[in-house]
């Protein structure tokens, strides 16, 4: 360590070249990655940092006074490498270099989150985990926030002592501690060499010496939480200790090994790629930053599982299957739980089972049975459970796999694939959707009559949502005039059916969604065929009187709500026809008016957003049919205004008299819509 | 006085006004007012005396034919709604 850091002090003194002091430039000396420290300028300017190679004869001094520190930790190594920041490549080290050409160069460069010491001019000393993120200021803590696979996840550990330095603010900055129920916490070895320290302007870091002469690691190797559980549930040597253990090199070897994925074992080789400069040099190593006394996992289990009750598997079995079956709450990960659980459960990851509970199980007298695996993290969530104000909480003992041993029912759950975990991904988050509102909207049906105006953003919206059948009813071809609003036709569409137009924009959008397509005008002749397919909703984007009350007749004998929307010129309306649980479009109006007080768009013209807000907002009333969420707009009927910019709303009621929906229905089957709209244009869509 | 919305199918009969001030305790009243100063407006509102079945007048947000038909009380500054079909969706 003492050569490296000689020969590093003794190159910065040969080119380094302050020239950049006016612009907040630092003298950084960067241990990671490899033992020969590179000097370099960092700017402190958000998005350029970096180091700059320095060059010139002018002497750093602070680097000639400063000891390198090498701490020997890893946070998470990263997925790709970020070659930008690495204007000192040409520079690697020997070392380095022969470990790439030993095979390793087809691994991808994990970045190495290295601590470095960073020397500021005005001497003031920090230590920053280095993460290779461009980041505002060097002096920061910060870990990848989203590990890949199998990696220990990372939060903030208000618990860890804070290092002398360390500016806390966002998260960023705090000390960091792996996860859940990880063995160990971050912690940093800061080796300082001996000589020199006397002349540190500052005070001295507290120096404590650590027991262990290993390199310490971040002690969270494994990546599954099961393999923790197993390891911790092992009978392990050792009574009480009155210092948390950091897994040594050889142990995170040992676990890595057990690990499962290969991301471990990359990890390992790298680790082995590093140098060491500063192993061996015991006698010259400091500690400055120490872990207050903790408790290990297994202390802390063996002490919750003293607070807190557990059932067996056979008693909880019972329990469930009694008169009044508790809550059972799954708190495994996704992943467990897509391979299996016990039915009837709720899935409440541990990781987020403090904010997702409370709307869950909104009870908290209600008796709760919690599993997880093995029986581990359930006893650790019990005990939060009962925190947080559950009074009858209990853990099931060996969890799912004594459930399974027992030959217990299991359930595999219907869940989306990742594929469309992703493409849903913002549906997921909102608590009123989820995973089970995605999984009814892919399995809904919606029918349009008519691919026009009103019929354009709402199959795009419905597609784009994942509903999985979308019927379009129209007969006509795209026109020329219909491309100022009707946006799910393209020019190059024009004189192509709209059905086929809008089919082919559907799929593009979103290939979930199956389209049926009807190339016909609506009928009383053909309307039953139709609507025989099994439709949750109509949405009715129809432009005249007679497709309208044909529609609503036909909705109320077949038990479909219809969205209703129309537009003319600056305004719109939109309500929902729920069949008996509300008015019909003949309670509201019992006959269509005489032709010429009821110009259509055709002729009297439309603003082209307006179907764009009137048709988005029976998307919007679609999907909340289909989802059984909100509140509907029955018996609400929503005037849009474009050109006052206002939204109104009246009420509308069921008229008991109605001839269709009333309580003595006069009009039972179809009649001759267009005779009863006295001559009304009777097109489906223009 | 109250405010009378204007549709915009009957917008031609009043100047292309949105709003129109009437006067009446009634809707009955109200409708007079109006259709003394836009005789246009008649044919689409009004069918024998009665409001045509094709137009639905909402006082406060409310069906008159859910209240007292043409004789619902109108306060004063209250807003009136005249709403007739509308069928365009394209």
């Amino acid at each position: 360590m003492e050569a490296h850091r000689r020969r590093a002090g003794e190159r910065a003194y040969e080119r380094a070249q302050l020239r950049e002091r006016a612009r907040g430039v630092r003298l950084v000396e960067e241990a990671h990655r490899c033992g020969d420290a590179r000097l370099g300028i960092s700017r402190s300017k958000r998005g350029r940092g970096g180091e700059l190679a320095l060059r010139g004869d002018r002497p750093a001094d602070a680097l000639k006074r400063y000891a390198v520190e090498e701490l020997g930790m890893r946070v998470a190594p990263s997925r790709a490498p970020r070659e930008e920041r690495k204007l000192t490549r040409g520079r690697e080290p020997r070392q380095l270099r022969r470990d790439r050409e030993a095979g390793h160069e087809d691994r991808p460069p994990a970045e190495v989150t290295g601590v470095q010491q960073i020397l500021r001019l005005d001497r003031g000393r920090r230590v920053g985990i280095d993460t290779a993120d461009p980041a505002p200021l060097r002096e920061r803590l910060a870990v990848l926030p989203r590990p890949e696979k199998g990696e220990p996840e990372m939060e903030p550990d208000e618990s860890a002592p804070r290092m002398l330095l360390l500016q806390t603010g966002e998260l960023g900055k705090r000390p960091v501690r792996p996860l859940r129920e990880r063995r160990a916490h971050l912690s940093l070895e800061r080796v300082v060499a001996g000589e020199d320290r006397s002349r540190l302007a500052l005070p001295s870091p507290p120096v404590e010496r650590r027991g262990a002469p290993e390199r310490l690691h971040l002690g969270a190797v494994a990546n599954a939480e099961v393999e923790d559980e197993r390891r911790a549930a092992r009978p392990d040597a050792g009574g009480l200790r009155p210092r948390r253990r950091l897994a040594s090199r050889e142990e995170q070897r040992a676990a890595d090994g057990r690990d499962r994925g290969s991301g471990s074992e990359r990890r390992d080789h790298q680790e082995d790629a590093r140098p060491r400069a500063h192993a061996g040099d015991d006698s010259r190593k400091h500690a400055a930053i120490l872990l207050k006394p903790m408790a290990s996992y297994r202390e802390l289990l063996q002490q919750v599982r003293s607070e807190i009750e557990e059932v067996g598997a056979l008693r909880a079995r019972e329990l469930l299957e009694g008169p009044q079956p508790p809550l059972l709450v799954d708190v495994r990960r996704r992943d467990e739980w897509d391979e299996g659980f016990i039915p009837g459960a709720i899935h409440v990851p541990r990781g987020s089972l403090e904010s997702r509970i409370e709307r869950a199980a909104p009870d908290r007298d209600r008796p709760v049975l919690v599993y997880c695996s093995v029986g581990e993290r359930s006893a650790l969530a019990t005990k939060t459970l009962g925190e947080l104000g559950y009074s009858d909480v209990a853990s099931i003992a060996g969890g799912f796999t004594d459930w399974k041993r027992n030959g217990f029912p299991t359930e595999i759950p219907n869940s989306l694939d990742p594929s469309r975990r992703a493409r849903y991904s913002r549906h997921l988050l909102i608590p009123e959707v989820g995973e089970e509102g995605q999984l009814q909207l892919l399995a809904s049906r919606i029918l349009l009559v008519g691919a026009g105006g009103l019929g354009s953003p709402a199959s795009l919206y419905l597609a784009a949502a994942g509903v999985g059948r979308i019927g379009i009813v129209d007969a006509d071809v795209v026109d020329a005039s219909n491309l100022q609003r009707q946006i799910v036709h393209s020019t190059e569409a024009l004189g192509e059916p709209k059905v086929d137009s809008a089919r082919r924009a559907i799929e593009a959008l979103n290939p979930d969604v199956e389209v049926a397509t009807y190339r016909e005008r609506l009928t009383s002749e053909n309307i039953d065929r139709i609507l025989a397919e099994g439709w949750d909703v109509i949405v009715d984007g129809a432009d005249n009187f007679p497709t309208r009350y044909l529609v609503n007749d036909a909705s109320i004998w077949h038990g479909i709500p219809v969205v209703h929307g129309s537009i003319y010129r600056f305004e719109g309306q939109v309500t929902v026809f729920k069949p008996h649980e509300g008015p019909c479009y003949r309670c509201l109006f019992p006959q269509p008016p005489p032709p010429e007080l009821a110009p259509s768009c055709a002729e009297g013209g439309v603003l082209g957003v307006l179907p764009g807000v009137i048709g988005s907002l029976q998307a919007s009333e679609a999907l909340k049919l289909a989802l059984g969420i909100g509140d509907p707009l029955v018996g609400r009927l929503l005037l849009f205004d474009a050109l006052a910019a206002e939204f109104n709303e009246v009420s509308l009621r069921r008229d008991p008299d109605c001839p269709v929906c009333g309580d003595h229905p006069t009009i039972t089957e179809y009649v001759d819509y267009v005779e009863f709209c006295n001559g009304a244009p009777a097109r489906v869509s223009s | 006085m109250s405010r009378v919305r204007i549709p915009p199918t009957l917008r031609p009969e009043v100047g292309g006004e949105r709003q129109i001030e009437a006067a009446g305790g009634t809707v009955r009243e109200l409708l007079d007012d109006l259709l003394g100063r836009f005789p246009g407006l008649r044919e689409q509102l009004v069918e024998e005396d009665e409001l045509a079945p094709f137009v639905n007048v909402y006082v406060e947000g409310e069906d008159v034919r859910t209240l007292d038909g043409l004789e619902t009380p109108v306060r004063e500054g209250s807003t009136v709604i005249l709403l007739p079909a509308m069928a365009g969706g394209t």
